[in-house]
């Protein structure tokens, strides 16, 4: 059986060592040994004594040693990737090549009928709780016996890996420089101490090259399961604390570890870090020639770093990702504000053009006429609303004003009567769309101008005179005869008007929804559904 | 169909819309083979009021085992958003059929709604999220049947 012996570093190997763990781990006798020419590998005395035969690839042909090679690859590649994820100086590298190997051991492989060599070698799976990810930052708690109770309950470090025949982690403390192994440990995995170098340089650390090197052994290693006297051998070469005190005074110029506070996010926004400035003690104000605009919206950047307010909302809120159209957008919502009142919309020629033109709708329809106040009667109140109809890019599509009645203060019985008026039910809609679906009807939508303006009042209601109006003479007031928007019965007066003029067409009311009507003549059916100033009209005939 | 808009145009002023696209929050898309009815953007608009547009969409719409009764958990302060958002889902259950149910459910509580019943009509707008599109679909070519079902179930009601 082959074996072959991945080569760790460049010391010597371990050629002797490693045929004694084989033989008395696995009861396995080394046959042959396949290696390139490498004159850290000539055992000769050795290998003759144990009968072993030592293959060689010959000069300049490393594809002989293809199994090695390939392998050194693989590891390779992990362990560029460990080292990329981790960030962590180069100094680390053996221990993100121990680590590498570690996982490539538990980790399957179709090769081998998808199991992990772990598994294969100890006829058992491998126990993945400790994985935890190389170079994180983790939390040690300090031992219990020599701290105080104002001594930290942690010390911070990151994580290296495992110690072969100890059930801990391999634990580096930037702090201190001081590698060591322990096993109530918290880790962070999301967070790499390295990975935000400061603005200083990257981190030197100040340890020896030689002795970071971990206790390095390439074989399979079953870790903490094996029972100590399996476990023995193996630790006895080595030094299991290997702990280093950087020499921290011999470098005095050591520039501080940039990870003081290791923050998952970079910062959004970097001012607060910035060194501080000299700032002048004057007032800042925007210039002179911006007076007569809004750009509040539209400061590039934020001014008030000087002003007395502590938190500036420029700081949260920033108009910056918008489009052009849409602030655009934005900029004319803000700069034309639609006034509240009629006392406000009076100063402007668009909104005083606005009402003029829905006066006159009104008096064309005859809505009122004026009349004196007669005794012993309240008035309803108006008022004007006003709203701008914008085109999607913000300009003003047009300024519409409508006169509304103060409907709360009818009284019932007196202004009012029934309120009441139907609107479809969704159940009578979706059964017509349906039945439209089905027998192929066409569906259109028709919507009524000033819906409410169109119902007859039958009560007596006095309304004041709208503001703006000029009417000669004082003490006179306004006879509704239509109904206006805000009235109580507006909408059950309109609902009347288009019944009676449906039903006058031929119409008939379905049984189920009053606003469901449906004239069959002949061939051709039709169907109208209405809500209020919505019209849907179907029919099996368009003209 | 032409006469009777002409008789309304008439009498009053109409604007005509052509072919119903939009209807009380219900969009109508017609095709060759189907018409189908989805209330999207009622949707949508229900789904940023209530706050969870960035929320995790979710797959189900009630916990299965969840019995909402009258429970002694904490009223809410803000009992008119419940009740806003009820009636709102009310009204989408014109194009959603699926969630009247637990619609149903969560109106029983208009009165003294819970925490509980607040976090249950979490749930179904977080189910809503994940599938804002779905309405309902009318195939040309069906034919028409009624159909109808009773399930009542007076057994599970803790509260009667």
């Amino acid at each position: 059986m082959d074996h072959f012996i991945e080569i760790q570093s460049r010391g010597p190997i371990k050629g002797g060592s490693f045929y004694q763990f084989a033989e008395t781990q696995f009861e396995i006798k080394v046959k042959s040994i396949r290696s390139d020419n490498g004159p850290e590998l000539f055992l000769k005395s050795f290998l003759a004594s144990k009968g072993i035969l030592h293959q060689t690839s010959c000069v300049e042909t490393p594809q002989q040693n293809g199994r090695v090679e390939c392998k050194h690859q693989h590891i390779l590649n992990v362990a560029r990737a460990l080292m990329f994820q981790s960030h962590l100086p180069t100094h680390f590298w053996s221990y993100a090549i121990k680590h590498v190997i570690y996982l490539i051991n538990r980790v399957p492989s179709p090769i081998i009928g998808n199991k992990t060599p772990f598994e294969l070698l100890f006829k058992q799976s491998p126990d993945f709780t400790m994985l935890k990810v190389f170079g994180c930052l983790c939390y040690a708690s300090t031992h219990v016996s020599h701290r105080h109770k104002f001594d930290p309950r942690a010390r911070r470090g990151i994580f290296l890996g495992y110690q072969t025949g100890i059930k801990g982690y391999v634990i580096f403390d930037f702090d201190t420089k001081e590698f060591f192994v322990f096993r109530n440990v918290q880790f962070d995995e999301m967070t790499f101490p390295f990975k935000n170098p400061g603005p200083t340089s990257p981190p030197t650390l100040s340890l020896p090259h030689g002795p970071i090197t971990p206790s390095v052994d390439p074989f399979f290693i079953k870790p903490v399961t094996l029972p100590s006297a399996h476990r023995h051998p193996l630790v006895a070469n080595q030094p299991i604390h290997h702990t280093i005190h950087s020499p921290s005074t011999s470098h005095s110029t050591t520039p501080s570890l940039p990870f003081e506070t290791p923050s998952p996010s970079p910062p959004l926004n970097p001012t607060p870090q910035l060194p501080p400035r000299q700032q002048s003690q004057r007032e800042s104000r925007p210039p002179a020639h911006l007076a007569n605009y809004y750009c509040n919206s539209f400061l590039p950047e934020p001014i008030s770093s000087s002003s007395k307010c502590s938190h500036p909302l420029s700081s949260v809120l920033s108009y910056s990702r918008f489009s052009s159209p849409h602030l655009h957008y934005l900029m004319s919502l803000s700069t034309d504000p639609e006034p509240s009142s009629y006392q406000e919309a009076k100063h402007h020629v668009c909104w005083q053009e606005a009402m003029k033109a829905e006066v006159e709708a009104l008096e064309l329809k005859h809505t009122w006429t004026i009349v004196d106040v007669p005794p012993n009667v309240k008035l309803i109140g108006c008022k004007w609303v006003y709203k701008i109809k914008r085109h999607p890019d913000g300009s003003v599509e047009r300024y519409k004003a409508r006169l509304v009645a103060k409907g709360f203060a009818q009284i019932e019985d007196v202004d009012y009567f029934e309120t009441f008026s139907h609107v479809v039910k969704m159940t009578t809609v979706r059964v017509v769309l349906a039945l439209a679906s089905i027998h192929r009807w066409t569906i259109q939508q028709l919507d009524v101008n000033n819906v409410f303006l169109h119902g007859d009042l039958s009560e007596d209601v006095y309304m004041t005179v709208p503001p703006g109006l000029s009417i000669s003479g004082t003490h006179k007031c306004c006879k509704l005869h239509k109904s206006l928007y805000g009235l109580k019965q507006s909408s059950r007066k309109w609902y009347e008007k288009l019944s009676i003029l449906l039903l006058s067409c031929g119409y008939q009311q379905a049984q189920a929804d009053y606003s469901l009507f449906v004239k069959t003549a002949d061939s051709s059916f039709t169907a109208l559904i209405v809500y209020v100033d919505d019209i849907i009209l179907t029919g099996n005939s368009t003209d | 169909m032409a006469h009777i808009k002409h008789v309304l145009h008439s009498n009053f002023h109409i604007k005509d819309l052509g072919i119903l696209k939009y209807f009380l929050g219900i969009e109508v898309a017609h095709s060759e083979t189907d018409i189908y009815l989805c209330q999207r953007k009622y949707c949508l608009d229900l789904i940023c009021d209530s706050g969870l547009s960035g929320g995790k969409p979710c797959s189900t719409l009630m916990d299965n085992s969840l019995r909402l009764h009258q429970d002694h958990s904490e009223l809410l302060t803000d009992v008119l958003s419940y009740r806003r958002l009820v009636g709102r889902l009310l009204y989408l259950t014109t194009t959603r059929p699926e969630i009247s149910f637990a619609t149903q459910q969560l109106s029983q509580f208009m009165s003294k709604p819970t925490r509980s019943h607040l976090v249950a009509a979490m749930r179904v707008i977080k189910y809503l999220k994940g599938r804002q599109r779905q309405g309902l679909f009318f195939p040309r070519d069906s034919q028409i049947h009624l159909t109808s079902f009773s399930d009542a179930d007076w057994g599970t009601c803790i509260d009667s």
